[in-house]
């Protein structure tokens, strides 16, 4: 595991929310496993991981709705939760915003009693709801019964709503998740607009890469109840410390071989697939001599298929298009390699390609990672 | 966490809890303690005694009356089934016109005061007076002056059943499943070579078995809450079930409390088998009829539609419209079925009943209690559900399965039980003879149906609605007041419809409870007839349907205008 301190951003002034040892078991099940984190304030923290990793659940025990069976939490330097100290502070008393996947809207309310009821329930004016309703851009649908809003309606009032009382940490849970992509995109920008402007620190949960990407300051990598990786989108994208990580940012592509020569002017990698591919000696994982079984991995992104007959020879890495898919802006091809391994290459439009056909397989150096098999 | 944090949540767990134990579990364990030993409630200290357990298995009087109440639940569960299943097969599968109305017409009938409907019958089957009798002997020319049909036998009393809630309950509750069945297994019966009618015996009926199973073991459960009926058709012939000879056994001066209680303890023994039974059948039928979002098209009846249309309406009438018919009727005749005299029609009845003072009384208690009820409902019944619903502690389980304990309880069962826990707790003896009382016996009798109706509700509404509440601040009381209980309102409102329906009509569950204070109109209407004053029951009948039914109706359609904003 890696501590990523990198942030690009003058915000690493002080910790906002820290989280010490925390253990969260469902009948048995140890859904969060000894998880730590410090949140900066200011920051946009991103929970990224697959369904069923804790990242949920590690949200849920920030805001309060969830008990850990261990741990603590800590909101500017006091304790929300301390299972040894038995303490617990209820939601209510938190202070938090939420957006939940689902909204939550409340459907017998208007937009306006929607964003109104964290200042009604605390007895205060509602004199800033039109101010938030016109930050979200919503101002002019006050009077709207909350069924008749559409998805991104909803999302926008449910993110009044849960800015409205000027808390100091909003949660974000899936909050793109329910809509289509156009909207996703200008709502990123809003939100990350929105953010600015209140300066408000933002712990955000997905398993979509594009948003964690596009919004964050720093990403956790979860997986099975802890953090693989911590580190800004371009740090993870580009030196991913863990296989898990390597295989689970972006699209990827690994090929089994064997170090055949590992140098400081360069290094070798004979491929099982066939072809020999020539890496930068910085690309090579530490611990690898030569001789060692390695796995190349490539982003597919960086890979392109060639037709050229003096690339075609035996030191390349060749195979057949089995079925090339049209995706509107590119075509996916489908190649078989030798041994039967099966890859998925990206290729532009205006490539003069055939199914059925003898490709070579290149990939521009500077993108390959040599890791241990 | 080792040591859960108290919150508000397991506070309302816990009042649900104690009113649990307080009012359905103690009257139960008094109820067992009075079956083995001497002596009245209130003494101080009692014998232990086995002579009750040995009269209600020894005694001839109590043997027929447990005899003849199971084999008149048998009986006329064994009539009322096949016309229930073809009733529902007919508004379920065919093209039947008015299908939705017809289905309405059940419910009606269903929530119809037996009594009243009943006392309408009386008038037409009286062996004297009765109108279909007087017809029947003017068209034989017969020199009886009684007969041919008495309504006051052991006949009797099975069709009174089956004209009050034996069909009509079945018919409830096996339309909607017959409803659900997937039409593309009758079809692809059909064009294997089957006629229509072999289709149904072959396809059709194994497939709804199981539910038919359920819904009978259910209509045996339910005979044993059967009393009013008993009692007024059952006293002249001197046909005696359980719960009327129980009834028999603590008005009698000396009163036998504990040869009742015995005989009260051996029927939740019965029950507990039934209940048993039930829910393995349940747990049998599985899935394989409620499949989901099944195509279902209606069978095309051809020129037997309007037959099959004309034969539901029938039963339709006879269960509701003509017993009302000739109640009210009977309100406005001097002497009813007595045309030939003068001043046949009066409305002296009317007079002379709401003038008097015990009518007058009875109206407002029933008002109080009906109202009371609906109360306590919607306030007990939501607090249960959510903590059902929403506390998932070891707690909410318990409450869970306590509640279900006043509903294995008959009704003059549980009058029993509430009469025991009033007279032998010194505390409580204040409360004999007050609405208060009458009120949370129908209350918790009624309530475990009403908890499944808003806990229906609460579990289709998203926790994140909640959720987003407490976030916002608010309160566990704030999220309830505002939150859970707006988007749940219509649920709860029906449940406190139920309460006030069930109140207006109960009487097993006031039948031990009751005296001159605290009568409700229905046990004044009981009162009357038993004493042959059928003009005056009648008008009280009259009141009473006007009182539950008319008020289920009313509010059924302002709630369909006014609705909930969703």
């Amino acid at each position: 595991m890696s501590e990523g301190r990198v942030n690009d951003r003058a915000s690493v002034d002080s910790t906002i929310l820290s989280i010490n040892g925390l253990v969260k078991r469902f009948a048995g099940n140890t859904v969060i496993n000894n998880l730590n984190l410090d949140v900066q304030r200011g920051e946009i923290f991103t929970l990224l991981g697959a369904s069923g990793c804790g990242k949920s659940t590690t949200l849920r025990i920030i805001a309060g709705l969830e008990q850990p069976d261990a741990g603590e939490v800590l909101f500017e330097g006091q304790h929300w939760v301390s299972v040894s100290k038995q303490k617990f502070v209820p939601p209510n008393r938190r202070g938090i915003g939420m957006v939940f996947q689902s909204y939550a809207i409340w459907p017998h309310m208007t937009v306006f009693e929607n964003v109104a009821y964290p200042l009604r329930v605390q007895g205060k004016s509602t004199a800033q709801v039109s101010e938030i309703l016109k930050l979200v851009a919503m101002d002019a649908y006050a009077d709207r019964p909350a069924p008749a809003l559409s998805g991104g309606q909803q999302q926008r009032v449910a993110l009044a709503r849960a800015l409205v009382g000027e808390p100091s940490l909003l949660l974000l849970d899936e909050p793109f998740s329910n809509l289509d992509v156009h909207l996703r995109q200008s709502l990123r920008f809003e939100l990350k607009r929105i953010q600015r402007t209140l300066g408000v620190t933002v712990i955000l949960v997905t398993h979509d890469q594009l948003d964690a990407f596009t919004l964050s300051d720093r990403i956790g990598v979860m997986r099975a109840g802890c953090f693989e990786q911590i580190d800004n989108s371009v740090g993870l994208y580009d030196n991913p410390c863990t296989p898990f990580v390597r295989d689970f940012i972006g699209r990827n592509i690994t090929l089994d071989g064997v170090l055949t020569k590992r140098d400081v002017d360069g290094s070798v990698v004979q491929l099982v697939s066939g072809g020999c591919v020539d890496v930068p000696e910085d690309a090579v994982a530490n611990t690898l001599q030569a001789g060692d079984a390695v796995k190349l991995s490539v982003r597919a992104e960086s890979m392109a298929l060639s037709t050229d007959q003096r690339t075609t020879g035996a030191h390349e890495l060749c195979g057949l298009i089995d079925a090339i898919l049209f995706l509107g802006d590119r075509y996916e091809c489908e190649v078989v390699l030798k041994e039967g391994r099966r890859i998925n290459v990206n290729v532009p439009r205006g490539a003069q390609l055939v199914e059925g056909e003898k490709v070579a397989v290149t990939f521009n150096k500077e993108a390959v990672r040599v890791w241990p098999a | 966490m080792t040591k859960r944090m108290p919150n508000g949540l397991t506070l309302i767990s816990l009042l649900v809890l104690v009113l649990l134990c307080l009012f359905a579990v103690y009257p139960l364990l008094l109820l067992v303690m009075g079956s083995i030993r001497e002596g009245v409630p209130s003494a101080e200290t009692a014998e232990f005694s086995l002579r009750a357990w040995k009269a209600v298995l020894s005694e001839p009087r109590i043997l027929a009356a447990l005899l003849n109440t199971v084999l008149l639940g048998l009986m006329y569960t064994a009539i009322s089934l096949p016309i229930s299943v073809m009733i529902s097969w007919l508004i379920a599968r065919t093209d039947v016109p008015a299908a939705p109305w017809l289905e309405f017409g059940f419910w009606v009938s269903f929530f119809l005061p037996s009594l009243s409907v009943v006392q309408g019958w009386i008038l037409l089957l009286d062996p004297s007076f009765g109108l279909i009798n007087q017809g029947l002997r003017e068209m034989l020319n017969g020199a009886s002056s009684l007969g041919p049909f008495n309504i006051y036998s052991f006949g009797g009393i099975i069709f009174a059943h089956l004209i009050t809630t034996a069909i009509s309950a079945k018919v409830m509750l096996m339309t909607p499943v017959f409803r659900m069945v997937d039409s593309s297994l009758e079809e692809a019966s059909r064009i294997s070579g089957d006629t229509a009618f072999q289709t149904v015996r072959r396809i059709f009926l194994p497939i709804v078995a199981p539910t038919i199973i359920v819904v009978t073991v259910l209509g045996i459960i339910r005979s044993l809450e059967s009393f009013e009926i008993e009692l007024v058709l059952g006293t002249p012939p001197r046909v005696d079930v359980y719960s009327t000879l129980l009834y028999r056994l603590v008005q009698n001066d000396p009163p036998d409390y504990s040869v009742a209680s015995a005989l009260g303890v051996a029927i939740m023994l019965l029950m507990a088998v039934l209940v048993w039974l039930q829910f393995r059948a349940v747990r049998k039928s599985g899935y394989q009829t409620v499949g989901g979002k099944a195509q279902s098209r209606l069978l095309q009846l051809g020129r037997w539609r309007w037959i099959a249309f004309a034969f539901v309406v029938a039963v339709l009438l006879l269960l509701t419209v003509v017993p009302l018919l000739f109640m009210v009727a009977g309100t406005l005749m001097t002497m009813y079925g007595f045309f030939d005299i003068s001043n046949a029609w009066t409305l002296m009845h009317w007079h002379e009943v709401l003038g008097d003072r015990v009518f007058v009384g009875s109206l407002g208690n029933t008002l109080k209690l009906s109202l009371g009820a609906a109360c306590f409902m919607m306030v007990v019944g939501f607090g249960m559900a959510y903590v059902v619903v929403r506390d998932k502690s070891r707690l909410a389980t318990v409450v869970d399965l306590l509640s279900w304990v006043p509903f294995s309880m008959p009704g003059v069962l549980f009058s029993l039980a509430f009469l025991w826990m009033v007279l032998s707790t010194p505390m409580m003896s204040a409360f004999y003879g007050s609405t208060i009382l009458l009120i949370l016996a129908v209350g918790m009798t009624t309530l475990t149906v009403g908890v499944q109706v808003i806990k229906s509700a609460l579990m289709q509404l998203s926790k994140d609605l909640e959720e987003s509440s407490f976030l916002s601040g608010a309160s566990l009381l704030q999220t309830m007041w505002r939150i859970a209980i707006p988007l749940t309102l219509q649920s709860i409102l029906v449940a406190g419809l139920m309460g006030f329906v069930t109140a207006g009509r109960s009487i097993g569950q006031l039948a031990l409870l009751t005296t001159s204070d605290n009568r409700p109109l229905a046990i004044l209407q009981l009162e009357y007839m038993v004493e042959g004053r059928y003009e005056a029951a009648a008008v009280v009948g009259t009141v009473v349907v006007g009182v539950t039914v008319g008020v289920a109706l009313i509010s059924k359609c302002v709630g369909l205008k006014a609705g909930v904003r969703r």
